[in-house]
């Protein structure tokens, strides 16, 4: 994929929730997936989060790992044991690509994971790499 | 059969083999001094038997010779007779009333008429009518002088045995004494020699002639070819042992009565000669069995309290400091060897206790030297952890916010010129990340925080994956890209695919970088128990002062190079130490203006076969 492919309205009308606690990267996050058509609904910890995804009941969540009062993994514990949110994909955030993440997010529930930086270069590509591979998703895209 | 014998007998322990010896020598020397004193006894004893009975020999023989003399003496006096018959009857009626010994007397004259006759029970002789034609008349008138004939041992119609003996007269004539063998044995009988000694008178032909039992004459026993009368008739006095005609096993002595055929046998049973023998024999027995036992017992309560018991003291302190406990002592209770031997002991266990005391310090000191070392590593790690988050948050912002506004999102404009000031800060951003990144990976290789992950993964998929991001890199400038599969390698090996591809993305990166025009190629080849990763380029090359440095950190080939071509100076050093801390070698080949070529050796891990079939079935 190609970002000089990627339409504009790739994501148009999506509800798609971001969770994270630092608010530049949350920002980057919200003006690149806006970018493409997205209405973002962010967060900035896991509690809220949840919240967010029960009032919204986003196509897909995009969580950060390290957040204060309920980090990535206990935010994909709740999700996962709440048979109303648990067909919700998420997709974790880590900050620098460590031995064992993937693995360890896939573990715990997270359908894959994103290394930052979140860049306007390649964040919206990442990101198509992972949704087409989502069969509920992949067939609803503007593409 | 040997080492069966050491284990029934206990040989295996001290204690027993000592005893042993012991009991062995002990034994022997008793049995020794047993057997000695035995045969002086029975010698002793034999010494006093034979003395004995050749003294009851001795007495028997004259008993019978005198019985003989008294005989012939009466034969004499007969024979001198002279006058009528009348005479001579009334004289020999007078000897046969003397004479217990004559059971008849008759007196004949040179043609064999009787002159005189007389008897106790019945006539024998005297009714003879033939008397010219008996063995004695003949005899007796042959004309030897001075022989006395002897007859055979006979039975009365009483069933008494008797024999006659006979002489001539002074006239030519004849007289015949009939003797009364049982007079004979009432002699023999008389005769004693401890308990079961006898005598009996024996003719030379054979026949017993006096015995204490009458029974035996009257049966007519004849000892003729017995051995001991063989040798009996050989000499005049014999002496031997042998089973005698009533089937005793005996001592005989023998001896020839003067002047006649007469054997007078002494004889003693065998088991009587060696009672006393015997006797000793059970006696020093039973003695020495308990001499042994007692000295035995002795030897062993001494041997045990003053060489046992305290071995075993001392090895059950050996035991009990085996196991740890270095408390122990053990009791000294003699100042002997061993009791030296045991303080010596206890010294060593102090001296151990004390060497266990400092080492326990030692250890101490160690453990609270590596709990240092260990909060030390652990800070190291928290603050490493730390800057990386701290030092990427910012320039994340800085390249995301920079990145935003050069792809017009979020609606910002602006002029020519700060796009060109915009893109600046946004590569600058760029590349501070990427060193930090790069000095976050040395720093945790460095300080050993660098855990691989060992995981089955296809590095043919690696490899294509590598394609696809460096492929971009690649078609950007206008090289090509070749990759090459090696079909040996297996289809699945262990290791870890983020260090491998942080390894090859390096070389792949510099590759690119310093290649202006041709290609870049990477093959994976199989090398028995390693795999290899080849990445060659056509590029600028390196100068062979160079190789020697260009792993180590913040080094690039000259300070031109680095304004030229950029980049943290850290890559190649990143490669070095993962693939070392992964169990590989880098090595490097180049020709400059030619190309280079980096080989990454890799530990080939394969598949378990199990698993291979298990995925088979």
């Amino acid at each position: 994929v190609n970002k000089m492919d990627i339409p504009n309205d790739v994501l148009t009308d999506w509800d798609i929730v971001v969770i994270d606690d630092e608010p530049d990267s949350l920002e980057i996050a919200e003006i690149i997936l806006d970018a493409y058509g997205a209405n973002v609904h962010a967060a900035s910890n896991g509690a809220e989060g949840l919240t967010m995804v029960r009032q919204v009941r986003p196509k897909f969540v995009i969580s950060d790992i390290s957040m204060p009062i309920l980090d990535g993994w206990g935010f994909i514990y709740e999700l996962k044991n709440d048979r109303t949110l648990m067909d919700i994909p998420a997709i974790a955030l880590t900050a620098h690509a460590m031995v064992g993440d993937r693995e360890r997010a896939i573990a715990a529930g997270f359908h894959n994971y994103l290394t930052k930086p979140l860049t306007a270069d390649t964040f919206i590509q990442d990101l198509l790499l992972l949704l087409v591979d989502i069969p509920v998703l992949a067939g609803e895209l503007n593409m | 059969v040997k080492r069966l014998a050491m284990k029934l007998l206990g040989i295996s322990s001290l204690q027993r083999r000592i005893l042993l010896l012991l009991a062995v020598v002990l034994f022997t020397t008793l049995v020794i001094i047993a057997i000695t004193f035995l045969t002086v006894v029975s010698n002793a004893e034999r010494d006093a038997w034979e003395g004995r009975q050749s003294e009851a020999a001795r007495n028997a023989t004259s008993q019978v010779a005198n019985f003989i003399e008294r005989m012939k003496v009466e034969l004499e006096f007969i024979g001198q007779l002279a006058g009528d018959s009348a005479e001579i009857q009334s004289l020999i009626d007078d000897r046969i009333k003397q004479n217990p010994g004559l059971l008849e007397i008759v007196v004949v004259d040179r043609s064999g008429a009787i002159l005189a006759a007389t008897y106790h029970d019945e006539p024998v002789l005297a009714r003879l009518l033939t008397i010219r034609q008996s063995n004695w008349f003949q005899t007796t008138t042959a004309g030897n002088e001075g022989t006395v004939y002897l007859g055979e041992v006979q039975l009365s119609s009483q069933n008494e045995p008797y024999m006659i003996m006979a002489g001539p007269t002074h006239f030519g004539g004849a007289v015949a004494l009939r003797l009364n063998l049982i007079m004979l044995g009432n002699v023999v009988a008389d005769i004693r020699l401890g308990e079961t000694g006898t005598a009996f008178v024996v003719k030379s032909e054979g026949s017993l002639a006096a015995d204490s039992d009458p029974g035996a004459v009257v049966n007519y026993v004849n000892l003729a070819g017995r051995p001991e009368l063989e040798a009996a008739r050989q000499t005049s006095k014999w002496t031997g042992a042998y089973t005698n005609f009533r089937g005793k096993q005996v001592i005989g002595t023998t001896n020839t009565i003067p002047g006649t055929d007469l054997i007078v046998f002494t004889e003693v049973e065998e088991s009587e000669v060696y009672a006393a023998g015997h006797r000793a024999l059970v006696q020093l027995g039973i003695m020495t069995i308990l001499f042994f036992d007692g000295t035995m017992v002795v030897v062993t309560v001494f041997l045990r309290r003053l060489l046992f018991n305290p071995l075993e003291r001392l090895q059950s302190g050996a035991r009990a400091v085996e196991k740890g406990n270095l408390e122990f002592q053990v009791d000294i209770v003699r100042q002997d060897e061993i009791g030296r031997l045991t303080e010596a002991f206890n010294a060593m266990v102090r001296r151990l206790k004390a060497h266990d005391a400092e080492r326990d310090h030692l250890i101490q000191d160690l453990q609270a030297a590596k709990r240092l070392a260990e909060d030390n590593s652990r800070l190291k790690s928290e603050f490493l952890s730390t800057m990386s988050h701290e030092l990427r948050t910012p320039m994340n912002a800085i390249e995301g916010f920079t990145g935003i506004m050069l792809s017009r999102m979020g609606g910002v404009e602006f002029n020519n010129k700060a796009e060109r000031y915009i893109t600046r800060v946004n590569v600058n951003s760029k590349r501070l990340l990427q060193l930090i990144n790069d000095f976050l990976d040395l720093s945790r290789v460095e300080a050993g925080r660098l855990e691989l992950a060992h995981q089955l993964f296809s590095p043919a998929d690696l490899a294509r994956r590598w394609q696809t991001e460096i492929g971009v890199l690649a078609e950007k400038k206008n090289l090509g890209f070749d990759l090459t599969l090696d079909p040996d390698l297996p289809d699945l090996i262990y290791g870890d695919e983020e260090a491998i591809s942080k390894v090859v993305l390096n070389l792949l990166g510099n590759a690119i970088k310093f290649t202006e025009q041709g290609k870049v190629s990477l093959s994976l080849q199989n090398d028995g128990d390693q795999w290899r990763i080849v990445v060659s380029d056509t590029g600028i090359g390196i100068p062979p002062h160079a190789r020697e440095y260009i792993f180590e950190e913040f080094r690039q080939v000259d300070q031109s190079s680095r304004r030229k071509y950029g980049g943290s100076g850290l890559g190649l050093a990143i490669v070095q130490k993962y693939a070392r801390t992964m169990g590989g070698t880098v090595t490097v080949q180049s020709d400059l203006g030619q190309g280079s070529t980096f080989t990454v050796f890799l530990p080939l891990e394969r598949e378990h076969e199990l698993e291979t079939l298990g995925r088979v079935v």
